[in-house]
């Protein structure tokens, strides 16, 4: 009897051991998890924050969007700069911008030979058309290019950024 | 009675290790599934990139549209016409609304404008469409394409 006794005792043991054994990786797993979907939360602010920022840049007044690298200065009611964002605002980022002008702007055209004889309005030919033109402007046309960083942990540095073009359609006014 | 017990022993062995693997199956798909979700976080900032791009695009075509409207209107005539396409191929021609981005990231993209009912020095309605495909470093694409319509008319000068 003291014999079979011994024997499971020792059988539990070994198999609390084993349990321990596979707990102590199963914790770093749900940690890991933990920190993964933290980290996602994260960039998904950071994301958020970046096409808000560019979308309000493409409504913005074309002449007060500043140029230059690293813009920290916020304008139009744009936050540029540290800011804070998520539950509680708990998140700390930084948003900056890069705008340059993209000159010259080129646009190719055919215009039309209207004062021909033969000219026909609601059916012009190859021959009505005038050689290929290229008109070229400056400073209607601005890349933005904006950037949005954060720390992850031990302080590491992660950004994400994104460009689109903000053309000055509206200049012709009167 | 004796072969009975031999046979139980080592068994609430078995059930812990069968458990324990069990956990472990669990705890590396729920791992798969956090990566899996990291990996989708990316794709959005493709598609965001994309729209984003469309959107610029469509604002410089808005703005060619607005400098030269006269050719695009007589070169959609004789394009539709079946007269000829060539000045109609030209005003797409513009490196600016239709080629590659190769920094910061891979892109290709296409503008096209197709007139609407319009009549000339009155008012012209032309369709704009910009095509933008974003490619991932991952290999990934995204496809985006916008539409709009931009409404045009002749005001007199004074």
């Amino acid at each position: 009897m003291l014999k079979k006794s011994g024997t499971t005792l020792i059988e539990i043991m070994i198999a609390l051991f084993v349990l321990a054994s596979a707990m102590i990786p199963i914790a770093s797993i749900m940690g890991y998890g933990g920190r993964a979907t933290s980290k996602d939360a994260r960039r998904i602010l950071a994301m958020q924050l970046l096409d808000k920022t560019l979308r309000q840049m493409l409504q913005a007044d074309y002449d007060e969007i500043p140029i230059g690298k690293n813009i920290q200065n916020g304008f139009e009611g744009i936050a540029l700069g540290d800011v804070t964002a998520g539950q509680d605002k708990g998140f700390s980022f930084n948003i900056s911008l890069d705008s340059e002008y993209v000159n010259p702007v080129k646009f190719k055209y055919r215009g039309v030979g209207v004062n021909r004889p033969t000219f026909k309005a609601d059916s012009p030919v190859g021959d009505d058309f005038l050689p290929e033109e290229t008109i070229s402007l400056n400073d209607v046309v601005i890349k933005l290019t904006v950037t949005v960083t954060w720390n992850e942990q031990q302080n590491l540095p992660v950004s994400v950024s994104a460009m689109t073009y903000r053309a000055d359609f509206q200049r012709r006014t009167g | 009675m004796h072969y009975l017990d031999a046979k139980r022993s080592g068994m609430a062995l078995i059930i812990v290790l069968t458990l324990a693997t069990g956990i472990l199956i669990l705890g590396i798909s729920y791992i798969n599934t956090i990566r899996k979700q990291s990996g989708r976080n990316t794709i959005e900032l493709g598609a965001i990139q994309a729209d984003l791009l469309a959107e610029g695009l469509t604002q410089i075509a808005m703005l060619k549209f607005k400098e030269i409207p006269g050719p695009l209107y007589y070169a959609y005539i004789a394009h539709v016409k079946g007269n000829t396409s060539q000045p109609y191929s030209v005003y797409h021609g513009d490196a600016i609304l239709g080629g590659k981005l190769d920094s910061p990231f891979n892109a290709e993209f296409r503008t096209t404008f197709q007139l609407l009912s319009s009549k000339m020095y009155q008012d012209m309605n032309v369709k704009i469409t910009v095509e933008v495909e974003v490619s991932r470093p991952d290999g990934e694409k995204y496809q985006r394409l916008i539409e709009r319509t931009v409404s045009g008319s002749r005001r007199p000068a004074f």
